[in-house]
């Protein structure tokens, strides 16, 4: 990862692209960093359009039952769904920060996972027996999907 | 494994275009998945 900063720091066209967007976002950029504690199978995660994403941050005095339920919670979905499910924790943002997260080829998929994973009734079960884990707060309880654009 | 993510707002449909670029570009400076 260093060596990879270094190379965008010296790269004289990604500087350049890097110049001229500044005028196509408001505020800020936001960086974050997280890290793996379950990785899923290991399907090569290039070639999904979509990724969705489910973040949450481990409620005060859970933080060791939030991070084994978090990696069940992996495993379940993946059982559920067919599809491999990576459970990361934040290394930077937000204390405790966790987040599930899943590729997909196209939108039918991500669409029938969602149908198995809301209709496993044992995995949703599991959901609702480690709530407690994580923070009841929905600003930072949040499902979000990214379409892949180059 | 590490995931490093950059994201920012944009303030037009142009910026789509450039957001694929950029990213593209650090795909193959970093030889990551962007």
């Amino acid at each position: 990862m260093e060596s990879a900063f270094a190379r965008l720091a010296t790269d004289a066209k990604y500087i350049s692209l890097a110049a001229e967007g500044r005028s196509l976002f408001a505020e800020g950029v936001d960086d974050m960093l997280y890290q793996s504690v379950y990785d899923g199978s290991d399907e090569d995660g290039a070639t999904a359009q979509y990724v969705s994403v489910v973040q949450a941050v481990c409620a005060t005095g859970n933080y060791e039952r939030a991070m084994v339920s978090g990696v069940e919670i992996a495993q379940k979905a993946e059982a559920a769904t067919g599809r491999p499910t990576t459970f990361l924790a934040n290394v930077t943002g937000n204390y405790g920060g966790v987040g599930w997260l899943a590729g997909y080829e196209n939108l039918a998929a991500f669409e029938q996972a969602q149908r198995k994973l809301n209709s496993d009734a044992a995995f949703v079960k599991f959901l609702d027996a480690n709530t407690g884990c994580y923070a009841p707060d929905p600003s930072v309880t949040q499902s979000l999907l990214f379409a892949r654009v180059g | 494994m590490y995931l490093f993510s950059r994201q920012a707002r944009l303030t037009s449909t142009e910026g789509v275009t450039w957001a694929a670029s950029i990213g593209q570009r650090a795909a193959a400076v970093t030889e990551s998945d962007v």
